[in-house]
């Protein structure tokens, strides 16, 4: 079944693991046959930002952080998974599947 | 992204011999010194360190990112090596590591053009066909090469 999946990514300098597993989960998500957007949170500010309404139409957000997240209000209520932002890089696909069975 | 913005074939090393990941990161910091991209190597240093003490920036596929935000950055930069002999960096992957991106980050955190192509690099470094081009490289004209022509494509579908 095609999910829709939301993720928001940081780290501790915001430059580069932030944008690496944002790139390994849209492209995981892709492969997959899933649908996926991702919130980079990273020294460059608040970049491709999640609205309310695909918060509202999401089926699962992760999110991969070794920091706080920004805004983390408007994602309340919503089923997710947390884990740091290596796990990704490091295997994005079971990350993913990680997210999907929570749903 | 105009990667030739940040990159110029000066900040490019091959065969660079490093016997360790701390002996390859203190001879990049005097590298960088002498470049004039550090104030400081000690404190530049200190803060790549202070970094790879959190968690690692052995990312996998034989590529590091380590990088330092600092005070004594006068430009945010990175210079590229490959080295002549794979150093250990207990990696995600847990391979050891042949091409490493070092990134000199100032302090002050902005929207700056040259964060933006670092991260956009950064990025493209989960792409294994960009990866096995740059690992392939052995020559600086090729690396370089490599980092300017790459497009990065979008992968990202309209969510609603």
């Amino acid at each position: 079944m095609r999910r829709k999946i939301l993720a928001v990514t940081a780290c501790a300098t915001g430059v580069a693991h932030t944008f690496m597993a944002a790139q390994a989960l849209k492209k995981a998500a892709k492969q997959m046959g899933h649908i996926m957007k991702v919130e980079t949170q990273g020294a460059t500010g608040i970049e491709n930002k999640i609205t309310d309404r695909e918060v509202a139409v999401a089926d699962v957000i992760i999110f991969a952080v070794d920091t706080k997240v920004r805004e983390p209000e408007r994602f309340k209520g919503k089923k997710c998974i947390e884990v740091p932002v290596a796990a990704p890089i490091k295997n994005a696909q079971k990350i993913i599947e990680e997210a999907i069975s929570q749903i | 992204m105009d990667l030739s913005l940040i990159f110029n074939k000066e900040a490019i090393l091959v065969d660079f011999e490093a016997n360790s990941k701390n002996e390859c990161l203190q001879s990049l910091a005097e590298l960088l010194y002498q470049m004039g991209i550090v104030s400081s190597d000690k404190e530049f240093l200190q803060s790549v360190l202070a970094r790879e003490e959190q968690s690692t920036t052995g990312v996998g596929q034989q590529i590091a990112i380590p990088h330092g935000k600092s005070q004594a950055v006068k430009k945010t930069s990175c210079i590229i090596v490959k080295v002549k002999d794979a150093i250990d960096w207990d990696s995600l992957d847990k391979k050891p590591v042949k091409l490493i991106f070092l990134l000199a980050i100032e302090e002050k955190d902005q929207n700056d053009t040259h964060l933006k192509i670092l991260s956009t690099l950064a990025g493209q470094l989960i792409d294994e066909a960009f990866v096995s081009k740059l690992l392939d490289s052995t020559t600086k004209e090729e690396i370089y090469d490599a980092l300017i022509l790459n497009e990065q494509a979008e992968i990202e579908e309209q969510f609603i």
